[in-house]
């Protein structure tokens, strides 16, 4: 969902409710607007610090001004993808881009810009009915188009054929590329290349993918046509100049007003980016995921918790924020299940363990969970057969355990195959720290009943 | 009555046989004639005559070889003529096929044209409809190498003829016998009317000069003066009279009756109008009034030369200020056209409606449809009576009417009207004279219409070029007084601006059109068969907005090498596919001539030229139609799978470019079934490509079925060209009754060799010194060894130079030559796999997650491991290297974050832990990129 809102917030930046990112007057007290200010930098409202994260990517930035500047100003058409993993910034780049590009009145008098998502555009038809309702073609009234999907293709390509070199050039930018590869018999992206490599309106096709292997998906004769230009983003940010960005969007501005405030909070910053704990948060965040997005999450706690009473960012809210993010799923799970269901996954995982990980039924672990039982009858309560069973339901729901795929679901369940899905190595992390675990529970966690 | 045969009215021109019958001619049916009357006007065997083109720009040019009446007399073109045809540069470059225009042709000129003598025996090349004939015009030999005349004094417009053309070179024309329209010289042609008009011409001009005197003394005057071509302008004093304000009055006060009538009424009230009257007269010899009222309006709707004529002589009266004016008219006229302003025809629009309602109704009707037609873009055209083609003529008289209404009150707008005009001089340029006379002539008119301006149109031309207006009109004055009027002149005059006018008209649509108009022809059918009638169509044209400045050309080297070397810039023939052209293009020539039907089923990888060279063939036998009488016409119908939505719309695509029609894709199917089982209706072949066949696949197989199928009809005549990429497509996705039809005629491209792609890319950047032999015998040697694709090697090229061009500055003293490094470069761009770099830039753990698998795999010895597995590697590692052990949640987003882009593949499902990974990476490369690697 949130997937698709990104790609929404992508697609349309301009129809998306504004709500309060725009710059409202900075009211309230100084923490409120400190606050305000630095909301606004982790919740990819601005852009983090630019010169930094663009120092690397000059090289593709300046091919994709390029590119789009001969489009719009020879009518040279070209593609191109983008490629990156995550968090990279491949929009972020191309949004750069094109800001540079509107700036310029000689190219953007020229130039029409298409953007399309593979998430919201999930197939041709809609993308080509999005397509002529952004570039305002004849067939359209308000905001709808009519229009069947083999006129619109016909309408579409025509208007396009038509407008030679006289035309104003298109730019296409699609976001999510790999989504289009996926489309029946690929038809919007042959006739998009198919444009490029023809000599009819100059068109620029961008397309934004985080897959390295995209050209792949390509059938041959659109790959064909493609022209194989890859301007590759890559999270190339180095461990310093990482340290700098947060350093970075930590400082407050001079515009908050209370010079002196200012300047104690970015004193207080600054030497919160020297401080080793810190530093060791920092690193094991960029260890694990290089990306900015990363640092956002894990700053937005902390700047979250910015009030009156608790006027700077300590190292200790950093800390917390990095286990918030480094929370076990599994774990936080297994917290929350009653003791029955507990003994049932450490006998789970005894049966696991005793058949190198083969799976295992109800009736097994039931056997499994009734010896431990009959063992230390006197501690532990017993119970009856339906209730273990409806406790194991649980778990199943849960996706504690998962049935084994390929084992028919037509099987009675206390005889279908499952498997554990939790390792030894979580369970024991939960039992050490589970309130009012039984010992007996441990202690069988840890040493497998003889058989 | 066996003079006049018979005055019916065709489209607003009435049209008559003159002569007798040349009884020893006629025979099946057929009756000769010496001459026909068109709208009054006298066509004679013999004469050189404009026919209506399909083409919006030009009007054909031929010659009357015979005119006949084929009896049939319940048609509308039972009016027959043979004729001789004359080429249009234009047209005479789409026929001869990349041969080159003799040296001194220019593409763009107006009047020349070339004699059109290929042998051809086919009537339907020679035989037009008389009443397609739009008037009379002049051809003239001169010299082969000497430019053009710039002046002349005829009458009629003169069109030059220097070559001709015999289907396979170009000869000079100055022999008599090859030119055998040719009346006169050039140079010697001093004013001299040709042969038939003159007479008649003549006599008009005395009627006007005479009449004119009574209220005139400039026009005694002139008709006096010598008639050499620079006589024509009258000086502008003279022109300062009353009756200039008295035509005006006479024609308002007339309106409410007929509005045709009033057109010719005013006129008869100033003398000069007299003179028009009395010159129809002559011409058609009628003598009642009424009579000539009549004809003078069918001139007026039909025949913009007449009319202008008449208003011409009208307006002799004009003011002085007028006069200047027209000089800036004239004055801009022959500037460059590209200072075209798009409002132009906009305006002409805006001025016809006030017109319109003074006008009849007939009139009005053909006024509006025109109007529609430009306004939409499309072509709509007018129906019934009034031919679509000629309207437009009309309609451009009328346009010069109101624009120059506008000036009289406003110079500004001369301006405006000339820079239309100015599009049409090309031919201009070359008389220097003649500008002044056609401005002057509409100027004339404008002084008659005067007000019926409209204010708005004049608002916003004003708007425009203000500057070049004064200093025109100053040119305009001086010029004008050089000039001696005489009664030729006015003659002159009259056939000058006819000759604009009908230019001007050509080019307005153009204007509009832009780019479109090329693109055009869908079912590209032969010039000389859309001569007769076509049937009005209108679409909605879709197009993108407009841009505001052109595209930059190429200026630098490397800028033009990158221009040539894009894949969509087509050159003229392709290398290194001469093999498969000639194959094709015999097959397709054969069962053409044959007037059989025939399949062939071309295959071959992407980028290896199939599309490019059917297309090549094609255009190729359409301009062999073009240049050789004997080889018949062909349809061409072109679809595409890749560009339907579903096979079926095939159909749908099919019909429409073949009819126009539109359908359901079952109805389509069914009409097309009909079509091309029943020869009724259509005489050509039809040759239809079919280009990415195998998405054409439907269960059934309808699809194909009906494609295949249609051709081994007996009378469809029809040649299918199937092209995709896999060889034994036949085989393997269609069923045999399918392949069977397809028959054996099949081809295959074979990828590019090195050596071939190797010459495709320096045929394309001949003449450019952008590259090093070395480097792009690299690029081709890469290409060829990984895929033949011709489309790879140029865009690998393409990416050399811009990169060539980035490093340039740091490069030798060699000028910007793309060499070996850049290309080397190109290719590692576009080849190289960026996985080992994405690789490098990965984060800590998603490089330890890597290893982790790689020896996961390397333990199990299998290519699949458990999420699991790949975690206790994991974990190890990380101890191993002394990082905290992430805990599973993270260790799966990092997972997920390297299947995301691709470098370990995923099975997709939730059970996480047991979820299989794959490595989309060879392990070599894990441990090649992350080797020494390590933080």
């Amino acid at each position: 969902m949130s997937h698709l809102q990104e790609a929404f917030r992508k697609t349309f930046p301009a129809i998306m409710p504004k709500r309060n990112c725009r710059r409202e007057p900075l009211g309230g007290s100084t923490i409120d607007r400190v606050q305000s200010i630095l909301r606004r930098r982790v919740c990819r409202i601005e852009v983090p610090p630019k010169d930094i994260i663009e120092e690397n990517l000059k090289e593709q930035r300046q091919h994709l001004v390029d590119l789009i500047n001969r489009c719009a100003v020879r009518g040279e058409s070209n593609s191109a993808i983008v490629t990156g993993p995550h968090g990279s910034g491949k929009t972020m780049l191309v949004s750069s881009v094109l800001r540079e590009i509107e700036s310029n009145p000689k190219v953007s008098k020229n130039l029409l810009i298409i953007r399309l998502n593979g998430l919201l555009q999930t197939d041709d038809k809609i993308a080509i009915q999005e397509i002529t309702r952004q570039l305002q073609l004849d067939n359209v009234v308000g905001d709808k188009v009519f229009g069947s999907f083999a006129e619109n293709l016909a309408f579409l390509l025509e208007a396009l054929k038509r407008g030679s070199d006289t035309a104003q050039s298109v730019l296409f930018i699609l976001e999510e590329f790999d989504l289009f590869a996926h489309h029946k018999n690929q038809t919007l992206l042959y006739n998009l290349f198919d444009i490029c490599q023809s000599a009819q309106t100059p068109i620029a096709v961008i397309g934004v993918t985080r897959r390295l292997d995209v050209v792949e998906l390509l059938e041959k004769r659109v790959k064909s046509r493609f022209s194989h230009r890859h301007i590759h983003v890559f999270n190339s940010l180095a461990f310093p100049a990482y340290k700098e960005v947060c350093k970075r969007v930590l400082t407050l501005p001079a515009e908050v007003g209370d010079a002196k405030f200012v300047k104690r909070w970015n004193q207080d910053i600054e030497a919160l980016c020297s401080n080793a704990t810190v530093h060791d948060v920092l690193k094991k965040t960029y260890q694990l995921d290089k990306s900015i997005c990363r640092l956002q999450s894990l700053l937005l706690l902390p700047i979250c918790k910015v009030t009156e009473d608790h006027p700077a960012i300590e190292a200790v809210d950093l800390v917390e924020s990095s286990k918030h993010l480094g929370a076990d799923s599994k774990a936080a799970m297994l917290h929350g299940i009653s003791v029955l269901q507990l003994a049932l996954v450490i006998a789970m995982k005894h049966l696991t363990d005793l058949y190198e990980g083969d799976p295992f039924n109800f009736e097994m672990l039931y056997n499994e969970y009734l010896k431990f039982v009959q063992r230390k009858a006197h501690v532990v309560q017993s119970f009856e057969k339906p209730v273990v069973l409806k406790a194991f339901e649980h778990l199943v729901s849960l996706e504690i355990v998962k049935p084994v795929d390929g084992h028919g679901s037509r099987t009675q369940k206390e005889y279908r195959a499952m498997s554990l899905l939790v390792t030894s190595a979580q369970l024991m992390d939960v039992l050490n720290t589970y309130p009012g675990c039984p010992s007996e529970l441990k202690h069988w966690a840890s040493n497998p009943l003889p058989s | 009555m066996n003079t006049r045969k018979k005055l019916t009215f065709n489209g607003g021109k009435s049209y008559g046989w003159i002569g007798p019958q040349l009884k020893e001619k006629s025979r099946r049916g057929k009756t000769y004639y010496g001459g026909l009357s068109i709208a009054g006007e006298g066509i004679k065997v013999g004469d050189y005559v404009f026919i209506d083109g399909e083409d919006e720009d030009l009007s054909y040019v031929a010659k009357i070889i015979e005119l006949f009446d084929n009896g049939d007399t319940d048609s509308n073109d039972h009016r027959r003529a043979s004729v001789q045809w004359f080429m249009r540069p234009k047209e005479m470059q789409s026929l001869i096929r990349g041969r080159q225009l003799p040296e001194g042709a220019v593409l763009s000129s107006t009047n020349e044209v070339f004699a059109y003598m290929v042998k051809s025996d086919r009537i339907t090349e020679r035989e037009i409809d008389a009443d397609t004939i739009l008037g009379k015009c002049e051809v003239v030999a001169a010299p082969p190498n000497a430019p053009l005349p710039k002046t002349t004094s005829a009458e009629l417009p003169v069109l030059y003829v220097r070559w001709l053309f015999d289907g396979n070179q170009f000869k000079p024309v100055m022999e008599p016998k090859k030119v055998n329209g040719v009346r006169k010289d050039p140079d010697v042609n001093t004013g001299k009317t040709p042969s038939k008009t003159p007479g008649k011409k003549q006599e008009v001009k005395e009627q006007v000069s005479k009449v004119n005197g009574t209220g005139n003394l400039e026009k005694a005057k002139e008709s006096a003066k010598s008639k050499t071509p620079k006589n024509d302008i009258k000086s502008p004093g003279q022109r300062l009279n009353i009756s200039d304000v008295e035509l005006i009055d006479e024609l308002f006060s007339s309106d409410e009756s007929n509005d045709f009538v009033n057109f010719i009424k005013f006129p008869e009230t100033t003398p000069s109008q007299k003179g028009r009257g009395s010159r129809a007269v002559a011409s058609v010899s009628v003598s009642t009034a009424k009579k000539t009222r009549f004809s003078e309006a069918t001139d007026f709707l039909s025949k913009p030369k007449i009319c202008v004529k008449k208003m011409n002589i009208a307006s002799d009266s004009v003011t002085s200020k007028s006069f200047t004016r027209m000089k800036a008219l004239s004055e801009r006229k022959r500037k460059p056209p590209n200072g075209t302003h798009p409002d132009v025809d906009l305006t002409d629009f805006n001025v016809i409606p006030t017109w319109k309602a003074t006008g009849k109704n007939r009139l009005c009707k053909s006024e509006s449809k025109n109007r529609n037609r430009t306004v939409d873009k499309a072509q709509t055209q007018c129906d019934g009576l009034l031919r679509g083609r000629k309207t437009p003529r009309r309609n451009s008289v009328k346009k010069i009417i109101f624009e120059d209404e506008a000036d009289d009150e406003d110079v500004f707008e001369d301006v405006k009207t000339s820079r239309r005009m100015k599009d049409v001089s090309c031919e201009e340029d070359l008389r220097r004279k003649t500008p002044k006379r056609k401005s002057l002539s509409t100027r004339k008119l404008q002084g008659d219409n005067d007000l019926r301006e409209e204010p708005t149109k004049r608002g916003r031309e004003r708007q425009k070029s203000t500057t070049k207006v004064t200093r025109k009109a100053k040119q305009q004055v001086e010029s004008d007084e050089d000039q001696d009027e005489s009664d030729e002149d006015s003659d002159y005059e009259e056939s000058s601006s006819d000759e604009e006018i009908a230019i001007k008209r050509r080019k307005t649509p153009a204007k509009k059109s832009g780019g479109r108009k090329s693109i055009q022809p869908k079912t590209p059918v032969s010039v000389r068969s859309k001569v007769k009638g076509k049937t009005p169509r209108k679409d909605i044209v879709p197009h993108i907005t407009e841009r505001r400045t052109p595209c930059k050309t190429p200026a630098k080297v490397l800028e033009h090498a990158r221009a040539r070397l894009h894949v969509s810039a087509v050159p003229d023939s392709l290398p290194c596919r001469e093999h498969e052209f000639d194959d094709i293009y015999t097959f397709v020539r054969s069962k053409i001539l044959d007037g059989t039907g025939g399949c062939m089923y071309i295959s071959g990888v992407p980028g290896t030229g199939k599309t490019a060279t059917v297309t090549e063939v094609m255009s190729f036998l359409r301009k062999e139609v073009e240049e050789d009488e004997d080889f018949p016409e062909f349809t061409l119908v072109e679809i595409n799978g890749m560009k339907l939505t579903e096979p079926h719309q095939a159909f749908v695509q099919i019909l429409k470019n073949l009819t126009g029609q539109k359908a359901t894709a079952e109805h389509a199917s069914q009409l097309l079934e009909k079509y091309f089982t029943s020869a009724a209706g259509r005489k050509q072949p039809i040759v239809l490509l079919v280009d990415e066949l195998d998405l054409l696949w439907t269960r059934k197989q309808g699809v194909l079925y009906s494609i295949f199928d249609w051709p081994s009809r007996p009378k469809a005549r029809l040649i299918v060209l199937a092209i995709a990429n896999t060889m034994d497509l036949p085989e393997r996705i269609m069923m045999n009754r399918i392949s069977s039809r397809l028959g054996l005629t099949r081809m295959t491209f074979q990828p590019y060799t090195f050596k071939q792609l190797q010459s495709i890319v320096q045929s394309r950047l001949e003449g450019l010194q952008a590259f090093e032999p070395d480097a792009i015998q690299l690029a081709a040697r890469k290409v060829a060894a990984v895929s033949g694709d011709a489309r790879r090697a140029l865009d690998i090229c393409r990416r050399a130079t811009e990169l060539a061009e980035t490093t340039k500055p740091t490069g030798k003293s060699k000028g910007p030559l793309v060499g070996m490094k850049h290309v080397d470069a190109a290719l590692t761009e576009m080849f190289s796999s960026p996985k080992i770099v994405a690789m490098r830039q990965a984060s800590r753990h998603e490089q330890i997650f890597l290893r982790a698998i790689a020896t996961e795999f390397k333990m199990s010895g299998l290519e699949e491991g458990s999420f699991e597995k790949v975690l206790i590697q994991h974990i190890s590692i990380c101890r191993l290297e002394g990082l905290h052990p992430p805990v599973v949640s993270e260790v799966a987003a990092v997972c997920s974050r390297l299947a995301s882009c691709r470098l370990i593949l995923l099975e997709s499902g939730t059970n996480e832990l047991k979820q299989r990974i794959r490595l989309n990476v060879s392990q070599d490369d894990v441990t090649y990129a992350l080797r020494d690697h390590s933080e």
